[in-house]
């Protein structure tokens, strides 16, 4: 397990690399900065501009200040944001905790829930609650998350009874800290929900999916006729076997969650990393934009890692093929 | 295959002809009646915010919408083939290259990546020049899935035998890749172009409701979605301006999906493979079942016979 662990590490780091190098050419070859928004105001003098210039190193070329960022970066420090006039880091570190908790319970529910349903629904195949379950999945994959979005939103406008937007109340400052985290699940519902629906039938499919191309084979067939109860049969034979093709689906379908958590924020106003890194691209705030973009990339890769090293876990013929290279 | 066909031939020619047969244009306003409710007398789909007919708008945004999605599914598959079969046919440097740089591509969660490319380019420009952004970071985006299962494709094809008999025939390596590569690889191909284009409808109205695609006068679901949007507590009450665009743009998807379904199936009796009792993800059933490298050479057999 160690050998794999290292080789996988050692072909994550260049990823690394190349994930921040893409974020900082991304936005550093973008056409008009803060600066230049700054230029255009009549008010302010062209030697403040230069001045401010020469404070962030804007004029020394890219790969100096490629350098100085990264240095800067692995001390923690994400430059300035020059639209909030805070530190990046500082905004990250607020916002990004929002955007984990929404992902991540997200995630932890379509995988269980998704595996149930599967289960559920492979137990009689093209029975009623699998083609009912099976044509409820393909409607809402065509269903844009925006639109998933906007429907929870006037759900909830029209009981009322869940707020519309936002992360918090004003009231909830006062609060002790029960009250305080009880107002963040309330804020937490409706963008959970919608999150968990755009993303469950993608799981619910490939459980079914990997579920149904396991149950002839013989190994089952073999357990039956030994004699095993259904629930030791599915504990301890099913679901192992599925284990892995469901790892890897989780990890390649993290993207997908991102750019879920993403527009779910952007449309209910949860106020994670989505927003802040839309916002940062409205104001042409570069910093603020390669952070949230670095950050991101680093996620995900460390997602992949996680997975890569899980089927590991699980499937003993990827440990032995590591070994024996 | 009838029922998404059905839909999307219906939605073509809506999207073609539609905007032509409504009498409003998509940005004449009307300060006089707005937020109008749907009537038969005045607007169909009654008014928005500024008075602008809601159908007229909801017409030409589907146009917006298909011909970006078409473009930049069709983009997509191209680069994305030439390279897999670049890489897989040359090999070597080129192969590791077009690999490195499909890897690139994947080291950011997408959205955030169409972010960092949309960035590069200015803030206001014209329909046009939208559209064509739209369709290249998309495009951007799509092609290293493709890339990489073409280039699994090609590297078993180049095995074949008959490739060899074509190398020993004299055929040049032109020829060799678009007569012998690339013709094995069409309904494969086309297949692709099937499956992207749900995802490049999303993708659309991904990046015109977050005001990265279409500017805000012209009309597209994307920023008709995102006024809604804006107005959050009078979804309920002033319906008809979201769900003409949402419930187009769902038939939209949903038809291209069913069509999906039902071409797969239709390929899968074509190279005689039983069909996988299996219900997966559109797009991890179609790698699984063509990178299988029995394809090739069951594809021949049936060209032969």
């Amino acid at each position: 397990m160690g050998r794999v662990v290292l080789a996988r590490l050692s072909s994550a780091i260049p990823l690394l690399v190349a994930t921040t190098l893409l974020s900082f050419l991304l936005v550093h070859w973008a056409p008009g900065s803060f600066l230049d928004q700054l230029r255009f105001q009549p008010g302010i003098p062209e030697s403040v501009i230069d001045q401010l210039e020469e404070r962030y190193g804007l004029d020394r070329p890219w790969h100096a200040q490629y350098s100085a960022w990264l240095f800067a970066v692995a001390r923690g420090d994400f430059g300035l944001s020059l639209r909030f006039q805070r530190p990046v880091a500082e905004l990250l570190k607020e916002s990004l905790p929002r955007t984990l908790v929404l992902a991540a319970f997200a995630l932890l529910f379509c995988i269980l829930a998704g595996t149930a349903l599967g289960l559920l629904s492979v137990r009689k195949l093209e029975g009623a609650l699998d083609r009912t379950s099976c044509r409820a999945a393909l409607a809402l994959v065509s269903v844009h998350p925006v639109i998933l979005a906007i429907l929870g939103l006037s759900f909830a406008a029209w009981t009322g009874s869940l707020p519309l937007g936002g992360g918090s109340s004003f009231e909830a400052e006062a609060l002790p800290w029960w009250g305080r985290g009880a107002d963040y699940l309330r804020h937490l519902l409706l963008p959970e929900t919608v999150l968990v629906l755009v993303m469950l039938p993608g799981f619910f499919l490939q459980a079914r999916g990997v579920m149904a191309e396991v149950l002839p084979s013989p190994f089952v067939a073999a357990g039956r006729a030994q004699g095993l109860s259904e629930r030791t049969l599915v504990l301890r034979h099913l679901l192992p076997a599925t284990l892995a093709p469901l790892v890897s689906y989780t990890s390649s379908s993290l993207s997908r969650l991102f750019n879920g958590a993403f527009l779910v924020e952007v449309v209910t106003g949860w106020p994670g990393m989505g927003r802040l890194a839309l916002t940062a691209l409205r104001e042409r705030d570069s910093f603020l934009l390669l952070g949230t973009l670095v950050v991101a990339g680093v996620i995900l890769s460390l997602g992949n890692l996680v997975s890569d090293l899980l089927l590991a876990e699980v499937d003993p013929r990827i440990r032995l093929e590591e070994a024996s290279t | 295959m009838r029922a998404g066909g059905t839909i999307l031939v219906i939605l073509a020619l809506l999207s073609l002809f539609g905007p032509e047969l409504v009498s409003r244009p998509p940005l004449a306003q009307d300060r006089e009646s707005v937020y109008q409710r749907p009537s038969l007398a005045a607007h169909v789909l009654g008014t928005d915010g500024l008075g602008r007919d809601v159908l007229s708008r909801t017409l030409h945004a589907a146009r917006f919408t298909l011909l970006t999605a078409v473009a930049g599914v069709v983009l997509a598959v191209l680069l994305g083939s030439a390279a897999g079969a670049l890489a897989g046919l040359l090999g070597g440097v080129w192969d590791r290259l077009v690999m490195r740089s499909t890897e690139l591509v994947m080291v950011l969660p997408e959205l955030y990546l169409i972010l960092g490319l949309r960035n590069l380019f200015p803030d206001s420009i014209g329909p046009f020049a939208a559209g064509l952004i739209v369709v290249v970071s998309l495009a951007a985006v799509g092609w290293s899935g493709v890339a990489r299962l073409v280039r699994g494709q090609v590297l078993s094809i180049r095995e074949e035998a008959y490739i060899a008999a074509a190398r020993a025939a004299g055929a040049s390596r032109t020829r060799l890749l678009g007569v012998h590569i690339l013709g094995i690889l069409r309904p494969f191909l086309l297949l692709q172009l099937g499956l992207h284009i749900p995802y490049f409808l999303l993708g659309e109205v991904t990046l015109s409701f977050l005001g990265l695609g279409l500017a805000a006068p012209a009309p597209s679901f994307g920023n008709m979605l995102s006024s809604a949007v804006a107005n959050a507590s009078f979804l309920g009450s002033r319906w008809w301006t979201w769900v003409p665009p949402a419930s187009l743009l769902t038939l939209a998807v949903l038809g291209s999906n069913l069509w999906i379904e039902a071409l797969r199936l239709r390929y899968i009796r074509y190279v005689e493979l039983p069909e996988r009792a299996g219900f997966e993800s559109w797009a991890a059933r179609a790698s699984r079942f063509w990178s299988s490298s029995t394809w090739g050479s069951k594809h021949l057999r049936h060209r032969a016979s």
